[in-house]
């Protein structure tokens, strides 16, 4: 018996032992962020600098004079504290800020509607059963499951045939019709028992009704969860504003993160940690959403 | 639950607060760049020549030059040459009206009334001192007046004093009189009273039928009788004595009303203190009046002085006048100007008809024979670089023909404190009016980096440019500002030509809005 219990003990112990190097070698980057937005532009170049050495060159072939380690010096702890980058970012650089409200601009439509055509959709698949709407859903899954690079070109030349190139409807319009979210939503409401709607139906509730008082209320949770991972989806997005928004002043900040290395080294860390606020808010926000929402998608029978 | 409802509401507040907050940073960022950032004009590094010359024109003037006057004030008739006309000596210039010298006529009424007035300041009396001697004299009469009258009133008191003591015994000599007669009055009125006492007791007597009381009054009476006949010399003797008293006191009376009219009378005359006041006023006065005729006799001898001396001048005025009126009038005939000298006419300042004053510059007229100068002015910084006798070259004429040397560099008149006027001669074909210019000094060479002058800065390390680097970034391009140490190895007046860490196409900051640092980002005026 006492055996029995140590031995478990001590399996407990180097299960945790294990998780927690797993989280913390998830935390790092994240931590490493943070710690060192408050580095000085001059201390992140001297330690970091190596990497991106051949962005320093001038156009007259010198060097630049400040002093770089030779090799990536990974620190967790400034030399000085300082909030330089963060005023560099918020006061001085008002194209950053814009960049943030291009951000903003582009995903909250996305979230809003997609959610919106997501609900419909998952409802038709829910109550309208037959060959045709297997073969469609199975479409959406197909479409889901294909990288967005796949799409990517019949993209382009629907939004070139539509005439919104270089316009935030190239974006936001694709973004409303993705597929994931009615697939998530589909594969919830199919598990609303059957004798619900009945009851409902008894009690002399048309479509609408059912859809709307019934349907919706029972699928909030996942609701929330399929917002929060669009949002987050979308609020990385880089390749979709790459490719149809060739005017730089309307790129979200996810591009600009994406190319930080190209010059603006030293503001990268406090740019990407203002960048982590949105989502890490609405995370903690929506946090029981999100594990409930995807753990009933992983099987749990409702 | 509750816990959850609470943790939901703050992560709600932190992400409205976050929205505001980026809202507020958007709407203030450009507001808050322009503030936070010092902005910059540039201008890029060239390569080109720099040169230490000097540069400047001018007009060609000839060396020297004489002004046309006229002595006396004239009408001109006619205006025989005009600006840029060659003259030869004795060539006529301008003619002139006859007779019309005002100029002689206004020195020859000044002549006259010089003279005049000079004759009637001759005539001025001499001083007269008569009113103020008899004053003096009149003054001195008074003053002996009251000296007597002192003497008179001294006289006076010493005679009142006496008549009051005399007025005083008289009035004692009356009292004592009085009392005399006072007492003699009673002892005669005693006497009266017992005689009457008795007359009484015999009419009584007579009257008396009663024995007892004849008898009685009888003894009593015969009494009476008795003291009466006793006392009957005596009573004789006393009324005489009366008599004599009465008389000796109305006697004595007389002389004390006598004695008292006197004093009265001398108390009316005018007291010593009174004379003696009236004394030292007079001496006053007669002091004051030789005083004032003695400081009136010392002014006189001044304006006397003065007087002489304005005779003087007056003199000489009166000569000089003369001087000019003979000279007007030897010149009063003179009807024309001719040149003196061989030349240009460089100016005409009058025309037919004009009324010219004396010695205001008719012509001037440029002497050829001086040779030719150019005037130019410079900075003083400039005149640094200039030599007396550089050989200047003239940058507007291209053949060898026309030659320059710097002649003189002089401080400018007008503004000496920051230009100088340096005076080239010019040799060869050149004319009156024509504009050179030159440039003097050291030959220009060729640099790899010019910069503005403003660029160039100076602090304690020594000289530098700041240059603007600027870095693409996916958020638009930022500006910094990078130090360069450099030497100026040349400069003129607008740029300099730079050696160290500066090279072609780089921006060099001109301006900026604040001072400025190694490493500061600015941003480009707009």
């Amino acid at each position: 018996m006492k055996r029995k219990k140590v031995r478990i003990t001590i399996k407990k112990v180097i299960l945790t032992l294990v998780a927690l190097i797993f989280a913390i070698s998830f935390l790092l980057p994240t931590i490493l962020t943070i710690a060192n937005s408050f580095m000085s532009s001059t201390e992140i170049n001297t330690n970091y600098g190596v990497i991106f050495n051949q962005y320093k060159e001038t156009s007259y072939g010198e060097r630049n004079t400040d002093y770089v380690a030779e090799k990536v010096n990974l620190k967790f702890i400034p030399d000085m504290v300082e909030l330089s980058q963060y005023s560099t970012v918020l006061l001085k650089s008002p194209e950053y800020l814009l960049k943030f409200w291009n951000s903003v601009i582009l995903v909250v439509p996305i979230v809003v509607f997609q959610i919106f055509i997501a609900l419909g959709a998952a409802y038709s698949f829910m109550r309208f059963r037959g060959r045709i709407r297997e073969i469609i859903f199975f479409v959406y899954v197909a479409l889901m499951l294909m990288p967005y690079q796949v799409t990517l070109v019949p993209n382009y030349l629907v939004a070139d045939w539509l005439h919104i190139l270089d316009t935030r409807w190239s974006i936001i319009l694709p973004g409303i019709f993705a597929p994931f979210s009615v697939y998530l939503l589909t594969k919830y409401m199919r598990r609303i028992p059957e004798s619900l709607i009945e009851a409902a139906k008894l009690d002399g509730a048309n479509e609408w009704q059912i859809f709307t008082k019934v349907c919706i209320p029972l699928c909030k949770g996942p609701i929330a969860s399929v917002a929060i991972l669009v949002f987050i989806d979308y609020w990385n997005m880089v390749e979709q504003p790459l490719i149809m928004l060739s005017d730089a002043d309307k790129h979200p900040l996810s591009v600009f993160l994406s190319q930080i290395n190209s010059g603006e080294v030293g503001l990268a860390f406090a740019v990407a940690t203002i960048y982590m606020v949105p989502p890490i808010l609405i995370f903690l926000y929506g946090e029981e959403y999100l594990v409930d929402g995807i753990s009933y998608s992983g099987g749990v029978k409702g | 639950m509750e816990k959850e409802s609470n943790r939901k509401h703050i992560i709600k507040k932190a992400a409205v607060i976050f929205l505001v907050a980026m809202l507020i940073l958007t709407f203030f960022s450009n507001t808050i760049m322009n503030y936070s950032l010092p902005e910059v004009a540039t201008e890029p590094v060239t390569t080109g020549t720099v040169s230490n010359k000097v540069r400047g024109q001018g007009t060609v003037e000839t060396n020297s030059d004489c002004e046309v006057t006229v002595s006396g004030t004239r009408v001109i008739k006619e205006v025989k040459v005009e600006a840029g006309d060659e003259v030869k000596k004795g060539d006529v210039l301008f003619t002139f009206e006859e007779g019309e010298n005002s100029e002689l006529d206004e020195a020859q009424n000044t002549l006259d009334d010089l003279e005049l007035s000079y004759a009637k300041s001759l005539l001025k009396s001499a001083p007269d001192y008569t009113e103020e001697n008899i004053s003096i004299k009149d003054a001195k009469e008074d003053l002996k007046d009251a000296v007597k009258a002192q003497e008179k009133a001294q006289k006076n008191d010493k005679a009142l004093k006496t008549a009051k003591s005399e007025a005083a015994q008289a009035k004692n000599d009356v009292t004592a009189a009085q009392a005399n007669v006072d007492s003699l009055q009673s002892r005669v009125d005693t006497y009266e009273t017992e005689n009457t006492t008795l007359e009484e007791l015999q009419g009584k007597l007579d009257k008396a039928t009663d024995e007892s009381k004849i008898n009685s009054l009888k003894s009593q009476i015969s009494q009476l009788q008795a003291l009466v006949d006793s006392h009957d010399a005596d009573y004789q003797q006393a009324k005489r004595d009366l008599d004599a008293a009465k008389k000796n006191v109305d006697k004595l009376t007389a002389i004390q009303t006598d004695k008292e009219a006197k004093v009265t009378e001398l108390s009316a005359n005018p007291t010593l203190e009174d004379a003696k006041t009236a004394v030292k006023e007079k001496r006053k006065a007669l002091d004051a009046l030789v005083r004032g005729l003695k400081t009136k006799k010392k002014e006189d001898a001044l304006t006397a002085e003065s007087d002489a001396l304005d005779n003087e001048a007056a003199q000489k005025n009166i000569e000089e006048q003369k001087e000019k009126v003979d000279k007007l009038k030897a010149s009063d005939d003179m009807t024309e100007v001719k040149a003196t000298e061989d030349g240009i006419v460089s100016e005409v300042n009058c025309k037919e008809g004009d009324n010219v004053t004396a010695d205001a510059p008719l012509a001037k007229i440029q002497l050829s024979s001086s040779g030719y100068i150019v005037k130019v002015t410079v900075t003083k910084a400039q005149a640094k670089l200039i030599r007396t006798g550089d050989e200047a070259t003239v940058e507007n004429i291209w053949d060898d023909s026309v030659s320059a040397t710097v002649k003189s560099i002089r401080a400018d008149t007008e503004n000496p404190n920051q230009s100088m006027i340096v005076t080239f001669e010019v040799k060869g074909d050149v004319n009156v009016g024509q504009t050179l210019a030159f440039s003097v000094g050291e030959r220009s060479s060729q640099y790899d980096a010019v910069v503005p002058n403003n660029a160039v800065r100076e602090d304690s390390k020594g000289k530098f440019v700041l240059i603007l680097k600027v870095k693409g970034t996916p958020l638009g391009n930022r500006y910094t500002v990078k130090r360069a140490d450099v030497e100026v190895q040349a400069s003129d007046d607008t740029s300099s030509g730079v050696s160290g860490g500066v090279y072609e196409y780089d921006n060099v900051i001109t301006n900026s809005s604040k001072p400025l640092e190694e490493g500061m980002q600015v941003r480009l005026v707009e």
